[in-house]
């Protein structure tokens, strides 16, 4: 068991924070924006880049969240989370971007997810195990690739992706199941055994 | 995969909810109750135990940082994207006359006894900024040029807060022609085109007392 454990009147302390930055957003404070900015630049950039294929700029998805976040602030409720707000947000734009270039996202071919019966991938190192898993995560659909990275890398609870996807939590955890047969299919079983 | 017969069958309740769970036992996210449940299980089940290595492996691949990013630049494009928003629709700055009131510790009584008087005059002083759309409702920009105007009369319960009241109009995509009156009423102008649906959501909102329209209904 990992220690993730939050302090938790740190946590409500930033919490609070945030939606302070909010509120002085909703009344034009630009430094207030980029204060807010900062503080999720790193993971948005993160999450859009994995829902997004690498075609996509997700930066410029990033951006069009931000303006989101910087119109609507006036409509955020005080007694939602500022994260799964913004994350939101951050889902729907990728959605939509999806959509727009629904052409350009290709899943890809059989032939670049590495054998499972390569003798020398079963030696798998986390360097070339996150070289697969960029290819394999383009196999699986954006709402798994979200509860992926949702889970994994933004650390948020099922109940807070149920939120940010706006979907029951049982949702969640169908396409957490989905997500992870797909891996274990595309990057072999044994990667879990080095 | 293990496969011993010391594995619970995928049909146990107890493995099933755990295997379910896991991801979110590596990431520290569970419950209490949910935590210790899964350890519980974990003792007894080589399933469990094999997926929980993967899932941690996964978690420590993903959990990764990516390296360098370039943030100054980026967030001056975001700079650059408000600055043609706020030309578009006007400026958030103007909010800024507010701030007291937004900032104010107290969220609050202070807040929710404000006279409708006030909370009508800061709707119409802010409704203007806001460019959020309803996508049951044509936007004001394309309501500009291309719908004529329909006005109506909205007189607002006593408890309705300056949000609340700043919502229903956003939500509306009216505009506040002028008003208040002394007796509360606000007279607003939303596309004639959305005219009926306007007047179905007026009539459900819990914070709107009344409303008058001052012609006939257009029929869509
Ligand atoms: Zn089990």
């Amino acid at each position: 068991m990992p220690d993730n454990a939050r302090n938790s009147g740190e946590l409500q302390a930033l919490i609070d924070d945030e939606k302070f930055l909010v509120r002085c957003i909703a009344g034009g404070d630009r430094a207030a924006f980029e204060k807010l900015y900062r503080l999720y630049y790193r993971r948005l950039v993160r999450f859009l880049s994995r829902m997004l294929s690498r075609s996509h700029d997700a930066e410029e998805v990033l951006n069009e969240t931000m303006l989101v976040v910087w119109s609507k602030s006036g409509k955020f409720k005080a007694t939602g989370k500022v994260s799964t707000w913004i994350f939101g947000i951050a889902y729907r734009q990728a959605l939509r971007s999806l959509r727009r270039s629904r052409g350009i996202f290709e899943p890809i071919t059989d032939d670049t997810v590495v054998s499972e019966s390569d003798a020398t991938e079963r030696a798998v190192t986390h360097i070339n195990l996150s070289n697969r898993l960029e290819q394999v995560m383009l196999r699986l659909s954006p709402e798994q690739r979200a509860v992926i990275e949702l889970t994994y890398f933004c650390d948020y609870s099922y109940s807070e992706i149920s939120e940010i996807l706006d979907c029951p939590t049982g949702t969640v955890k169908t396409r957490m199941l989905h997500a992870r047969r797909k891996l274990q299919r595309y990057l072999g079983s044994d990667w879990g055994q080095h | 995969m293990n496969d011993g017969p010391q594995i619970f069958h995928i049909a146990d309740t107890a493995h099933r909810n755990a295997f379910e769970l896991l991801p979110w036992y590596v990431n520290g996210t569970l419950s209490a109750a949910e935590t210790a449940s899964v350890a519980e299980h974990l003792k007894v089940c080589l399933r469990c135990q094999h997926e929980l290595a993967q899932l941690s492996i996964l978690n420590d691949v993903i959990g990764a940082d990516d390296g360098a990013l370039t943030l100054e630049p980026t967030m001056m494009r975001a700079h650059g994207l408000i600055d043609a928003y706020e030309r578009d629709h006007g400026s958030n700055q103007r909010w800024g006359i507010f701030r007291s009131l937004w900032r104010r510790p107290t969220r609050t009584s202070a807040v929710l006894a404000m006279s409708l008087a006030s909370v009508v005059v800061v709707a119409l002083l802010l409704l203007k900024f806001d460019g959020s759309s309803n996508a049951d409702f044509t936007t004001l920009a394309n309501a500009t040029s291309k719908s004529p105007a329909y006005e109506l009369t909205i007189i607002f319960e006593a408890q309705a807060t300056h949000e609340s009241v700043r919502e229903l109009l956003i939500d509306i995509q009216a505009e506040i022609v002028h008003g208040p009156s002394d007796e509360g009423g606000l007279v607003v102008a939303v596309p004639r085109s959305d005219a009926d649906k306007v007047i179905a959501f007026l009539a459900d909102s819990p914070i709107v007392s009344s409303f008058a329209v001052p012609e006939r209904i257009p029929s869509r």
